[in-house]
Order: C-alpha cells, then structure tokens, then sequence
C-alpha cells in the first residue's frame, strides 16, 4: 500500500503538462458534480431518497465520462503511450476506493478520489485504444452501482437513527416493550435460573465438604458452651407463662430436656452440663411452683414436673449414661416427688379427714 | 319405818329389853318383816327410776351423737364435692404418677370414712342410709376420675418424638 502511494505520487510530481491537465478537468467536472447536486438537494422532500441518490451517480457518471474524453481528443499533442503498471495501477487504486466506500466510512473525500481515478483509467485506455473506452464505461458504472448501494444504506441506516421522526421512535418503544424485554426477561429467567440451580447445588456440597469436618472439630465445645450457655439463659431468664392451666407440664420444663438430651446425645462421657442444667431448672421449678394461688395446686405443679424429669434422666440413664451422681440424684428426685405427694395431700384431702376423725376420737 | 329402827337402837345400847318385853319383840320381828317388804319396794321403784333416767340418758346421747356426726358428713361431702370439681381439672401427665396420687388419697381418705360409716351406722342402725350421700365404692369411683389427661392430647404427638429421637 505504501510502495504503492509513494509511487502514484511520485507519478504526480512529475513535470508532465498531460497530467495536470488532467487533473483539472477532472477537478472541473467534480465542481460542476457538486453544483448538480447541490441543486437537487434543494428540491421539494417529496422526492424518495432512492431516487435522488440513484440521479445522482448517473449524473457524475455521465459527467466523469464526458469530461475524461474531452480531456483526452483536446491534448492530441500527446506523445508518449502509456505503460501496463500506470494502468493496472488506476485500476486497482479505484478499487481500493471503491471498497472503502463499501466499508460505510465517514471521510468525505473518497468519492473525489474515485472520480479521480476513475477518469484516469479512462483516458489511459483510451490512448491505448480508442474501442477499450467501452470496457472502462462498463467497469466505471459498475462501480457506481456499487457507490449507490453503499451511499443507500447508509442513508436508511441514518433515517432510521434521526431522533425527530417521533412516530417511528413510538413504535420502536411500544415494540421494545411489548416484545423485546419481556423476551429478553424470559431469555434471563431460564438462563439465569438454570445458573443458580447449579449454584445452590454447588453451594450446597461445598458448604457440606467444608463444614462437617469444621463441625466435627468444634462439635464438642459448641455442645458445651453454646448450648449449655443457651441453656442455663433458658431457664434464668425465662419469663414466659408463670403457670400452668391444671398444674400439668411447664413448657421450660420440656424445652430444658430437649437441650438436656442433646447434650448426653453428643457428649456421651461429660455430665457436667447435666447436673449444672437439672439444678437450676430445680431451682426454676421451685420458684414457679409458690406462683400458684392455692398451695395444694403448687405442689401438684412439682410433682407433674419433677416426675417428668425423672422419667428422662432416667430413660438416659439407661441408655448407658448411668452413674453414682445419677442414682443419687434420681433418689433425691423421687424422694422430692413423695414430699410433695404428701404436702399436697395435706393441704387438700386431709382437711376432710378432720370431720371424720373428730367424731372418731369422740 | 325409821321410828323403829331408832327404838330398836335404843333398846341395844341402854339395855331396855327387859322393860319393854316379850310383846316388844314380838312386834319387832312383824315390823322388821315389814321394813325388808318397804325396802324391796323403795329398791323396786328407784330401779325403775334408774332405768327411766337411764332411758332417757341414752335416747338423749344417741341423739345428739347422731346429730353431730350428721353436721360432720355434710361438711365433709361439702369439701369433698369441692375438692373433686376442683381438682377435676388439674391432670397428671405420667400414669405411672396418676396412680400413685389417687391411691394415696384413697389410703387415707376410705379408711376414715368406712370408720366413720361403721360408727354412724351404730347409733342410726338401718336408717343410716337416709342420711349417707356416698357409698364406698362412689367415693373410689370419683377418686379414679381425678387428674386425667383430656385437654392435652397434643402434647402425646411431642413425647413421641422426644421418645424415637431418645431411642
């Protein structure tokens, strides 16, 4: 490309009174093109775009042809032939330009450029032989043709951009709208959903890999403290529902053995936290029970509750978690559950017993 | 009858016997007989007096015994009515502790008041039925109603679970 510029150049510069004339003819006829058209642009809109284009390149067709063979009959004194590299040299060089157009570039000059060579190419073939003007004509207009297709697209291409056309603006939205975007929402919903299945899958086997050895390495101390601490907060802060309808089972009370159990299930050889949590919830229970209005309902409350409690630890028990704290612990419980047996007795049915027995002792 | 005997008395102490004679003791004995005939008769009428008091002590007794075991039944089926529709509607979730609180109560409770029936029965024999709201068996009936569990058929569901996480 550059060998090929340097030496068209170079060509130019030549002190070659032919080809600057040339040159000016050619110039001439361009300025002459220019006023045409400028000229039809000005006519009424109502002309189609097409049309107008189309007159257009015919008109420069017929003015490059016309102003190329004058040139050539008007300087007859003209010596020297041309050689095969100048022409083959115009022909691809109009080539050249004529693919640039076709590529919708925004130079403005290289239409001049073509007509250019264009006329070149003619006059070259015409000192050849004057019956070869027939080939150029036929290999100009279809380069024309060509122009045309180009310089029409691109026209629609900026009818089609022009932001005053509010019609066409409308139907594009209502288009957009209506088609494009629940399309394109459709097009995300399955892309992106099919996305995020495989991501929950994924998340979710790398979320086991990585947390179950981090669990079975913690599991032991957040056994302890968490829920032993979760616990003990249970049972101290707990400020929910002082009584229960018919003494039955406080919900603490099944709350606290559910934690209880936990921990004897995953610490099978600590029962520290047991003894911690069962004497507090006895502490809890012995609060709870002095909130009911009659003292006999009290005492049926700790008896409900204590034997529950019982029955679990003793259930734990065994399952092969027994010892001497436990046995001691489960005497102290049933020993508790008798005692409350017979305090509410007392302060319930033995008062019936004082009309009997008076009589008796009478 | 007491005349007499001060006569007689008299008689042994100063040792009169010979002054008044054989016609005085004569008369003596016929008086003497006389005074056993008034005694058994004053001993008659007293027994009869007694028995009369005695009567009226043991109809005056059995009443007021019968009437005051009387006050005691109907306070004790006052309070025991009280107490059942009160405790009706306390429940017990462990059977195994239901069973313990009511047969305790009946150890207690049925031994007093088959003591206590048995006792009524003794002053009212066969009208002691009149006056008995509850039979043995009624009160061990109404004892074995207490502390059952209906209003909460919905914790069941939460034992179980608790029970097959423990197994």
């Amino acid at each position: 490309m550059m060998q090929m510029i340097n030496r068209i150049l170079r060509w130019l510069m030549q002190p070659k009174s032919v080809e600057n004339r040339m040159f000016c003819f050619v110039c001439c006829g361009r300025y002459c093109f220019t006023l045409f058209s400028v000229s039809l642009s000005g006519l009424p809109s109502s002309r189609q775009p097409s049309t107008s284009l189309r007159l257009e390149n015919h008109l420069a067709f017929l003015v490059l042809m016309a102003t190329s063979i004058y040139s050539f009959f008007f300087d007859k004194t003209s010596n020297g032939k041309p050689d095969a590299y100048s022409l083959i040299s115009y022909a691809s060089f109009v080539a050249i330009m004529s693919l640039g157009l076709s590529r919708l570039t925004q130079f403005g000059f290289e239409i001049d450029l073509l007509h250019f060579f264009c006329g070149g190419l003619i006059i070259q073939l015409l000192e050849i032989k004057r019956w070869l003007v027939i080939i150029g004509g036929c290999f100009i207009y279809f380069l024309v043709v060509i122009l045309e297709q180009c310089l029409l697209a691109l026209g629609l291409q900026l009818q089609a951009l022009n932001t005053e056309d509010i019609e066409n603006w409308i139907k594009t939205c209502k288009a957009a709208g209506k088609i494009l975007f629940p399309y394109e929402r459709r097009l995300c919903d399955s892309v992106f959903s099919g996305f995020i299945r495989a991501a929950d899958v994924s998340f979710t086997k790398v979320c086991k890999d990585l947390t179950i050895p981090l669990l079975n390495d913690l599991c032991e101390i957040r056994m302890r403290m968490g829920i032993l601490l979760q616990v003990v907060d249970l049972v101290y802060r707990d400020t929910v529902q002082a009584t229960v309808a018919g003494g039955g089972l406080h919900p603490i009370t099944k709350e606290v053995m559910k934690y209880i159990l936990n921990i004897c299930h995953y610490n099978l050889n600590s029962y520290q936290p047991f003894q911690i949590v069962r004497h507090s919830q006895d502490d809890n229970l012995e609060a709870k029970s002095r909130d009911y209005t009659g003292p006999a309902l009290g005492y049926f409350f700790m008896m409900n509750n204590l034997r529950y409690i019982g029955k679990k630890a003793y259930g734990l028990s065994y399952k092969g978690h027994r010892t001497k704290l436990d046995d001691d612990w489960l005497q102290q419980n049933t020993a508790k559950v008798g005692q409350n047996l017979e305090l509410y007795q007392r302060n319930s049915w033995n008062k019936m017993l004082d009309f009997l027995k008076i009589v008796t002792n009478e | 009858m007491n005349n007499r005997r001060f006569i007689e008395q008299e008689e042994k102490l100063n040792r009169l016997g010979p002054i008044f004679g054989n016609d005085w003791h004569k008369k003596k004995k016929k008086t003497q007989q006389n005074s056993n005939k008034i005694l058994n008769s004053i001993r008659e009428a007293h027994e009869k007096i007694v028995d009369f008091l005695m009567l009226d002590i043991n109809d005056s007794e059995l009443n007021v015994a019968a009437e005051l075991m009387n006050d005691r039944l109907h306070w004790f089926n006052e309070h025991f009515d009280e107490t059942c529709n009160i405790q009706l509607a306390w429940s017990v979730c462990d059977e195994e502790l239901r069973e313990q609180i009511v047969k305790s109560i009946e150890n207690v409770l049925l031994p007093a008041y088959g003591n206590f029936f048995e006792k009524f029965q003794e002053f009212l024999g066969k009208h002691v039925y009149e006056y008995i709201k509850y039979g043995m068996f009624e009160i061990q009936d109404r004892l074995n109603n207490l502390f059952l569990v209906r209003k909460q058929m919905s914790l069941m569901p939460e034992e179980k679970e608790s029970l097959h996480k423990l197994a």
